[in-house]
């Protein structure tokens, strides 16, 4: 090929060829470098800053998992059954209002309150 | 390989004393690569320590000893781009006046085969840059692998975990994108140093 000859006349394999040439070239232009004497020293640094931080993470799910845990145990041996058995539950969270009045005076019982038609005299018929 | 299979599968299994040979014997030449691959030397041994890292606590997931270049290879690659890609989030720090000015330091020198040699390596590398500049990060990197590194096709189907034929069409295209750039006049004058070798220096 003539040395002058324009870009654009170039031979498509030519080019090709040239390209493989100058990435060659590249590879030798940059040649591996040698590393400083900290590299491997920092390699093992890393990898030890990095085994800390995970042996944090792994510290912390575990505490995460117990917590759970606990809590877990907690709801399936005290608060599941509360819900279940109401009548241990106190009279201000099972009881309504009626209730509650009832409670506070027998003695005088509205008979037309709901609850307490057993307490209502039949009507009789007029003679 | 630059170990024994044996080597690896110690370091495999915990072995730190085997682990320091293998750094021993890759580390050059992965700097080497992560040097090409990069632009900023001073940042190349900060991703080559990150490759190592990374290789310690994934070596376990090595399926047998005779895929561990590739593997370290992948490994590289995924640590050039995480580079790249956080280097992309920062601003540029005058990269095209820094090698303007290592281009000027290398005229600069006194004359002599040394030199001259130094001013073509400069040229040549700072002339691949700008071509490489044209394709994407990926392909980029896929063609100095193959190119460059001198990887085959069934060491990149390794590293990429791609087939073959994908890979194939994907080094034709960025490679004619490449020579697209290549043709143009302005690299007619790396083509001449290419030709021609080394500038002799004028003797006084």
């Amino acid at each position: 090929m003539e040395r002058n000859q324009p870009m654009s006349e170039m031979q498509p394999e030519t080019q090709s060829d040239e390209l493989s040439t100058l990435l060659r070239e590249f590879r030798d232009a940059c040649p591996d470098g040698e590393p400083s004497i900290n590299f491997t020293p920092a390699v093992w640094r890393g990898i030890a800053a990095r085994r800390k931080s995970g042996a944090i993470l792994r510290r912390w799910a575990e505490v995460c998992l117990v917590a759970t845990a606990a809590l877990a145990l907690l709801l399936t041996l005290v608060v599941i059954p509360r819900f279940q058995n109401p009548q241990t539950e106190t009279n201000a969270f099972v009881d309504n209002y009626v209730d509650v009045l009832r409670a506070a005076d027998p003695v005088n019982e509205v008979s037309l309150l709901p609850g307490t038609e057993t307490a209502v005299e039949p009507v009789r018929e007029l003679e | 390989m630059l170990v024994d299979f044996e080597l690896i599968e110690k370091a495999k299994n915990g072995d730190d004393a085997a682990f320091g040979q293998v750094i021993q014997a890759y580390r050059k030449r992965i700097l080497g690569t992560i040097g090409r691959l990069l632009r900023k030397p001073e940042d190349v041994e900060d991703v080559g320590q990150e490759v190592f890292v990374r290789l310690y606590y994934s070596l376990d997931q090595l399926r047998t000893p005779e895929v561990f270049e590739p593997w370290l290879y992948r490994l590289t690659v995924n640590a050039a781009y995480d580079y790249l890609r956080r280097q992309k989030r920062r601003p540029e720090h005058r990269m095209s006046d820094l090698s303007e000015q290592q281009v000027m330091m290398a005229d600069a020198m006194a004359g002599g085969k040394a030199q001259a040699e130094e001013v073509r390596r400069t040229k040549i590398r700072e002339t691949v840059h700008g071509l490489l500049d044209k394709i994407s990060e990926e392909d980029r990197i896929l063609l100095m692998l193959k190119e460059v590194e001198g990887l085959s096709l069934k060491e990149l189907e390794a590293v990429y975990n791609i087939k073959e034929n994908a890979l194939k069409v994907r080094l034709f295209r960025a490679r004619q994108r490449v020579l697209k750039a290549f043709g143009r006049e302005e690299t007619a004058a790396m083509k001449t140093v290419l030709r021609d070798g080394p500038e002799q220096p004028e003797e006084s």
